[in-house]
Formats: C-alpha cells, structure tokens, sequence
C-alpha cells in the first residue's frame, strides 16, 4: 500500500528516465543519504568506522567499477587487484615526487594511469573472450604483482618494500578523525554512483549490453565493438584505480604490494556475483555482504561455541569462515544467480502489492 | 490499391561462393534486388538462404563474388559499414539482448544516430544536458516505432520474459529502428500461428507501403511468400535454381521437385 | 651448453607436472563444461589425506611397514576423493545445470574456499610429509660429453615418468572408450545429453572421480617433493596457463603446453631473470599464453568458437 506508484503520471520522456522515478524511492534515497551524512558520524564509534563503514564504501566502489565491466559489459577480468594497485601506486608516486600535490588530484591522476593500464590489457579482449580472456587478464594481475615489487622506483626505494602516505587532506581541509575519512569516501562513492548510474542507462551502457548479450548482433546494429569494449575497460579501470588510491591512501595508509594480490581481485568478484552483475546497487549490497560477513563469524562463531561448550581456536575460526564463506557463494549461486540486487527487487515487487499476496 | 513504383537496381550479389572448411553452404550466387520491392528467397532447409543475409550483412566473408550495393562494389562487407549504408535486419533465431528490456532493445538500433560523447552521458541531468535532449528525442522515434508494432505494454519488460511472437516483434523493432532503406528478414513468421502471421505480414507490407522500405525476405510459408512478394530467388544446396515473380517460381520444374512439390 | 641442457631438462620434467594438474582441469571442461577452479585445492586436500592417512594408519593399525601405509594411504584418500566427487555433483553441480559459464568459474571457486577450510580442519594445518621413496640424490648424465655431466634430478625424473604414464593412459581412456564418449558429448550440451539417455550425474561423478584421482597423483609427487602445505593450491594458479595454451578442450594440449610452460619458466628465469630483477616465474607463464592468445584465441589446439546467428 505504502509502495504503490499509483497516480504517479509521468508527462515527459525525461521524467520517465530518471534515475529514481517512483516518489517513495527518490525519498527513501534520500533518508538514507541524509542519515548516511549526519547521524553516522554522530552514531558510530572509531571500530566501526575503521572496522566496516570505511572498507565498506570503498571496495563498493572498487566493484562498481568492476561491475560496469563484468557485469555490463561481459568482460570477465581476474586482474581487478592490479588496476587498484596501479591507482595506489600512481597516486602515491605523485604525491611523493611532486611537492604541493593535492591528495584528492593525486588519486583522480592515479585513476588515469589505472585507466591507461586498464585500456592496455583491454586490447586481447578485442580478439579473446570468456575464460580466454579471464586467464589472460590474470597476466595482468601477476605482471603488476611483480612490478611494484621488483621495481623498486615505484615504492620510492624504500627498503622494506612498502609504502606509506602520512597526512590526508581535501582542497586544504585536513583528513584526520576517522569521521572525516568516512565523508571522504562517501562523497567519492556517491559521485561516481551518480556518474556511473548516468553512463549505464545512456546509449554506452546499451553499448555495453548489447557486446555482453550478443556481439554479433551488436555488431550488425553498427556498434563497434572496439569502441565499447575499450570504453568498458577505461572507465571501470578508472574508477577501481581511484578506489585502490582510496584504499591505500585513506584505509591502510601504509601498504606493501601484496594488499592487491589475487584474492583481492577473487574478493572483488565475490562482491559483484553476490551482489548482482548489472546492477548498481548490487555492487553496494555486494560489497556490504562481503565487508559485514568475516566481521560477523568472527564475533558469532566463538559464542555459538561457547553456548555448545567447544571453544574454538582464532585458527578454527579461519578455517570455519573459509568453510562458510565458500558454501554461503555455492548457495547464493544455486538459489539466486542474479544476486543481492534481484532478491531486492522481488522484495520491492512483492511491496508494492502488500498486503495482498498478489 | 495504388500500384507501387519498383525501382532501380539497389544491390545486387555476384557469383558469392561461401564454403566453411568442406561444407559449401553457397556457391556462385548471383541475384539483383531493386528498390521499393519485396524480394523473397526460399528454399529447403540448409539451402544457404541464411548464409546468404549474413553476407550481405558482413557476419560472414564469402571467398569468391562481390556485393554492390548503391553502385559501390565491395568484395566482403563490413558489418559497421553495412549499417551505416541503411541495412537493418531481424535473426532467424532472435539475436536480441536478453539482458535488456524491450524499449532498449529498440533503442539499441538508434545507436548509429546517437552523437553524444561518454563525458556528456556521464554527467546527464534533467534541467541541462545535451545527453539527455538526444535520449528524449531518440526516445520520440522509438516510441513511434512501439505504437506501430502494437506492444506498448511491454516496453519496459525484459526481453527474456515475452513469448515468442512478441520477440519476434521487437526484433522487427529493432532492424526498424535503423531507419534502413534495405530491410533483411530472416524467417520473420516462424514457430508462428496463422493470426500473428497476418499480424507480422501487415507489419511487413506496412512498413514497405509507408516508408518505401526494400524488403529482403526469407520465408518458408508459400501462402505468405506469393501473397506479398513481387520476385521470388529460390535456393537449393547452396545454388541458386529459380529466379523470378511468384508465378513464374511456382510453374518451375526445377523448383517443384526440389522444394514445392506437386499435390496428388 | 650443459648449464642450458640441465635447465631444460629441469623444464621439461617440471612442465611435465603441470600438465598432470592441467589434466585434471581439461577432464573436467570437457566432460561438464566447468572451469575446475578448484582443482588445486584438491590436490591440496588429496595431498593432506594421503600424508595424514600414511601417519594414522600405522599408529592406528599397528604395523610398522611404510609400503603398507603408503598404499593403504593413497586408497582411502581415494575414496576420500571419490565420496567429494559424489557430493560435489550432488550438493553443487546438480543445481547449476545449464548455468551460465561464470556461474559455475563462482562456484568452483567457492568450493575452493570450501575445501580449503575442511582440509585443514579435517587434517590440520602444519607441514606434513609424504614420502613414497622416489630417491633424493640426484644423478648426472652424459658425463663424457660434458664436463662434469648434467646435473638431473631423479626425484623428477621418476615423478615426470609417472606423470606421463597417467597421461597417456588418460588420452587413451577418453579417445576410445565409450565413456570417454560420453563425456565428451556431456561437454558439447548437457541438455542434449541427458536426452539422449547419458546418465548426467553419474558422467559427472566419474569424471570429477578421475579429476580426484589426477589431483591425488600430482598431490602426492609435488607433496613428497616440497612436502604438503597449503601453497600446494597455490599450483593451480601455476597449471592456468598450460590449460589456456593447450587449449580448454585438449588433452595433447595440456601435455604440449606444460612443456613449453615448465621449459620457458625455467629458462626465462635463468637467463631473462637477472636483466628483469628475478622472480619472472610469476608472470612469464601468463604473458606468454596471453600473446600467444592474440595469435590463436583458442589456445594451440583449442576449438574454434563459431558464433552462428
């Protein structure tokens, strides 16, 4: 009853396209946003942000990006790890080598350099597709592992290997309490959703449907696929290389190569296939699921042992999420292929008809 | 019913030869298409008839023969270039994108026309936005389209979740959508009943009357095939046995044995 | 020139077992259309069941010979192997017919997080030893030829020699018999399989059976070489590219791409690496499969992937 749309009479194209088009939902968004602003920092303490919130905002930025490459455009990548390293490194280089370089200037650079990256390993996806091209992209993932290691003017010469970036600050405001890191990142997470969400409902983003779902027939319509596969890989590298800057930068601070590696990349994937692949939101709901569940076992699996009397070791512990982890992704892909996102919008279906069953 | 004006010459297929490994799937074709007219290709199954669309489409290089079209000669087509130069065409077994829903299926066919660059789409508001004027405007002509086919209760339903007609509608939406001067179908009526048959063949002929479209049509249905063509090319095993109106095709001997049969 | 010799030879007996892993990954593409992400971790856990097994038993049992517990150690593990094939096409494969490729590359990839974790609470968590007796010293060859002779590894040497026993026998049971028949019309279309009569599960709970069987074999050599510890998943990651370069559907690919990855790797680490700063072993494998992807999209000896429309 709360959810119908009746009465809602779009009178121009332009109203029928937006983003939000049912009044419930722009307002909803728009709790959130506001909660999301000014009653999180009120109400959560240093562990949460640090712990969940802050992780959190930007690895769903890191799948959005990924996202607008797998899931929308069909390009499977496994080297996701390697483009948010490039960002973080890049970023990074900047800072260090450049005096006077604005921090939130240096990650959007190291998005361009993931960005050129990005285009570069998407070139085989122009002749190779599927698992092909997933393995291949692996090559990427490896190549940069090695990189940043080997390469010792990439890590400033630092003799341990890592790196560390020491005051945050936007335009000149320092970043320093753990609430204004949390604003940070939601700022970033929310401009790019914006940006991302236009570019998929325009004509690109039919673009890249139309490559995922048939590019033979994409290519008889007149699409290139050249140019939409390339587009796909700029933008998602560009924004999972500004999420890797993030990450390093405003989350970890000091940072050794091995935060990219391959179960970065495995993790990100996890996201957006629970989550839901074509789905902006998905990449959210993904991201939270993924961030939340670690957390959670490890608070509950300890008690429930301690409620049956078997105390469990910290190393049982991370036997036993791998064990869950691993069946919680067979199960959500046996009973809901389409992710997070489609249980959603059931949900949201199923609403607007309550309380009738039908 | 005025009587419609058949034009030139509009493109025309010579000595196309297309093998895969051993399998000769055409050989030596040759056959011209004028404007204005509904040219039917029939033939058994595996007869070569969707080989053919798909080279003049660009999906397939033949390995002998040219293709004219417009008075360009070309000896493999280019499928961006094919559609540039006004060739729509709808699949035999729907190529649709299942993953999108049937307005954007169709607005998917006004890519070419689409100008906007990826900053412009990405900053996309209601109040000022060249990306959005264009959608709007792209989103009038594709409207138009939906009224014609008659399934504007469905746009926003994912493709996916049609029955079978109807996808069969959107792909004719699509290939409209092009705005194309040459219109290839690729067994438009099948797995259909008689009422969505006459359905599909009024659209046909619509769209053939309205907008002058040159119609290439591959069809199994004979009633629908003498009803509503002017020539008939006819081909068996890859090479090409008849060529000519309906009633020539239909007294052809070769034709009758190969294909038609004779009633008892 | 003998150095280069032994570096190949080094190669070659190395690539040899990747091919065995890789094996495992192209019986199982072929005969279910399933990219066996996890595939390492069960040589991992096949490797943990033999080694703990060959410690239990003679406690367990009582008697001393390490023949015995070997033997009897390689039988239940597998079993073991057989039991999480059963479950595996029971409790995952079953319900994702018909889903779609990356599907299935997700769910191989949560049963690896699966059999990671079960594996190491089933069996722990430190190193463990397996020793079947393949002899530790090394030999030298062609001693008149070359100053010195070339150094070769015997512990590899047998292992290469296992290893491509097993293949052989592999190629042959898949070329001619009528289940590697079956399988292979499993792989084209599951559904037109099952209508045709073949049983799918059982097809499955074979192949991922002879899969075990592949991972248990190449757990065991690579275990008594390096001894069992969780890197051993790692292998797999070593075996992608030798499957990709063969091409997913090919048996002779996988034995011909573990050659020329195992010798490459070698070589280019040895001559390239000092230029390039050491450690090329990561990436050399994946780069040169990915130019060779450029060339040839699928792989070596890959099928040609005709979209029809």
């Amino acid at each position: 009853m709360i959810y119908r749309e009746n009465g809602q009479f779009k009178t121009s194209y332009t109203a029928d396209q937006q983003i939000f088009t049912i009044t419930q939902d722009r307002i909803a968004i728009a709790l959130l946003l506001a909660l999301a602003v000014f009653a999180v920092p009120l109400l959560a303490d240093e562990y949460i942000f640090r712990a969940i919130l802050i992780p959190f905002l930007i690895l769903a930025l890191a799948a959005l990006g990924l996202n607008i490459l797998v899931g929308y455009c069909g390009q499977v990548s496994l080297g996701t790890g390697a483009f948010m390293a490039v960002g973080a490194y890049a970023a990074y280089n900047l800072m260090v080598r450049i005096d006077g370089m604005p921090m939130v200037f240096a990650i959007l650079l190291g998005g361009f350099f993931s960005m050129a990256v990005g285009v570069l390993f998407g070139i085989p996806s122009l002749r190779i597709k599927g698992l092909y091209l997933a393995v291949a992209t692996l090559a990427a993932q490896f190549f940069v592992d090695w990189a940043f290691l080997r390469i010792s003017w990439f890590t400033n010469n630092s003799s341990s290997g890592s790196v560390s970036v020491q005051s945050l600050d936007f335009l000149g405001l320092a970043i320093k309490t753990p609430e204004q890191k949390y604003l940070l990142c939601l700022g970033f997470l929310v401009v790019f959703g914006v940006l991302a969400k236009n570019l998929v409902r325009s004509h690109i983003g039919r673009e890249w449907m139309a490559i995922r779902d048939m590019d033979v027939a994409a290519g008889v319509i007149g699409i290139r696929p050249v140019y939409a596969k390339l587009t796909a890989f700029a933008v998602s590298s560009f924004i999972v290389g500004v999420a890797g800057a993030l990450w390093a930068f405003v989350h970890l601070g000091s940072w050794e190569p091995a935060a990219f590696n391959i179960d970065r990349s495995f993790q990100l994937l996890f996201m957006i296939i629970i989550g839901g692949l074509g789905s902006i939101m998905g990449s959210f709901f993904g991201a939270a699921f993924i961030v939340v569940l670690p957390i959670a076992l490890n608070q509950f699996l300890p008690a429930l042992g301690g409620l049956v009397g078997v105390t469990i070791t910290t190393a049982a512990v991370a036997h036993s999420e791998l064990m869950i982890f691993g069946a919680l992704i067979v199960f959500f892909l046996i009973v809901e292929p389409h992710g997070l996102a489609r249980l959603w919008s059931i949900g949201k279906e199923k609403l607007r008809l309550w309380p009738f069953p039908h | 019913m005025a009587q419609k004006k058949i034009g030139d010459v509009i493109l025309e297929v010579k000595d196309i030869s297309l093998a895969f490994g051993g399998v000769k799937a055409l050989t030596d074709i040759s056959f011209n298409v004028r404007e204005h007219e509904v040219r039917a290709i029939i033939g058994p199954n595996g007869a070569g008839k969707s080989s053919m669309l798909n080279c003049i489409n660009g999906v397939y290089t033949p390995q002998k023969g040219s293709i004219t079209f417009r008075g360009k000669t070309f000896s493999h087509m280019n499928s961006r270039q094919v559609a540039e130069m006004g060739v729509a065409r709808t699949f035999q077994n729907l190529a649709l994108f299942k993953g999108m829903s049937v307005l954007d299926n169709i607005m998917s066919g006004r890519n070419l026309r689409m100008k906007t660059n990826v900053f412009q789409q990405m900053f996309r508001n209601p109040w000022f936005s060249a990306a959005e004027k264009e959608e709007v405007e792209h989103r009038e002509f594709v409207e138009k389209i939906i009224d014609f086919l008659e399934i504007q209760a469905y746009r926003k339903t994912p493709v996916g979740r049609l029955p079978y007609g109807l996808q069969k509608r959107v792909d004719l939406g699509r290939a409209l959508a092009m705005e194309p001067t040459v219109l290839l179908l690729d067994e438009p009526m099948a797995g259909m009943n008689v009422e969505e048959k006459q359905d599909m063949s009024r659209f046909v002929l619509d769209v053939n009357d309205e907008f002058g479209t040159t119609i290439v049509l591959i069809e199994h249905d004979m009633g629908v095939v003498m009803d509503i063509s002017d020539r008939v090319v006819v081909l068996d095993y890859g090479k090409k046995i008849g060529d000519g109106t309906p009633e020539e095709v239909r007294a052809n001997p070769d034709v009758i044995s190969a294909y038609l049969g004779t009633s008892h | 020139m003998g150095f280069f010799l032994e570096t190949v030879i080094g190669g070659l007996m190395a690539g040899m077992l990747y091919s065995l892993i890789a094996l495992g990954f192209v019986l199982i593409f072929k005969a279910s259309g399933v990219f066996n992400f996890a595939q390492g971790a069960m040589v991992l856990f096949a490797a943990l069941a033999m080694a703990r097994f060959s410690e239990w038993f003679p406690a367990l049992m009582g008697f001393d010979s390490k023949v015995l517990a070997n033997v009897l150690a390689f039988a239940a593990a597998m079993v073991l192997m057989v039991i999480t094939a059963w479950l595996i096409e029971r409790l995952v494969l079953s319900k994702l017919v018909n889903q779609e490729g990356i599907t299935l590359l997700m769910a191989t990839l949560g049963i690896t997080y699966f059999l990671d974790g079960f594996g190491q609470t089933l069996f722990g968590s430190e190193i463990y030893k397996i020793d079947i007796g393949l002899p530790k010293d090394p030999m030298f060859l062609l001693e008149s030829t070359f100053q010195g002779g070339v150094l070769v590894s015997k512990e590899d040497l047998y292992a290469a020699a296992i290893a491509a026993a097993l293949v052989i026998a592999l190629s042959i049971f898949f070329q001619y018999t009528s289940t590697g028949r079956a399988l292979r019309a499993v792989a084209d279309d599951h559904q037109a399989a099952q209508s045709i009569g073949i049983p799918l599960n059982r097809i499955w709970v074979i192949v991922w059976s002879v899969a075990g069987f592949v991972a248990l074999v190449a757990g065991m050599i690579w275990g008594s070489k390096l001894g069992v510890q969780f890197s051993l998943s790692l292998v797999a990651l070593k075996a992608l590219p030798v499957v990709i370069l063969g091409g997913l559907t090919s048996v002779p690919g996988a034995i011909i791409g573990g050659l020329i990855i195992g010798v490459g790797e070698k070589v280019s680490e040895v001559y390239l690496g000092p230029v390039l700063g050491g450690g090329i072993e990561i990436w050399f494998g994946y780069v040169l499969v990915l130019f060779v992807l450029l060339v040839r999209p699928q792989g070596l000896f890959g099928e040609k992937i005709i979209d029809r429309v």
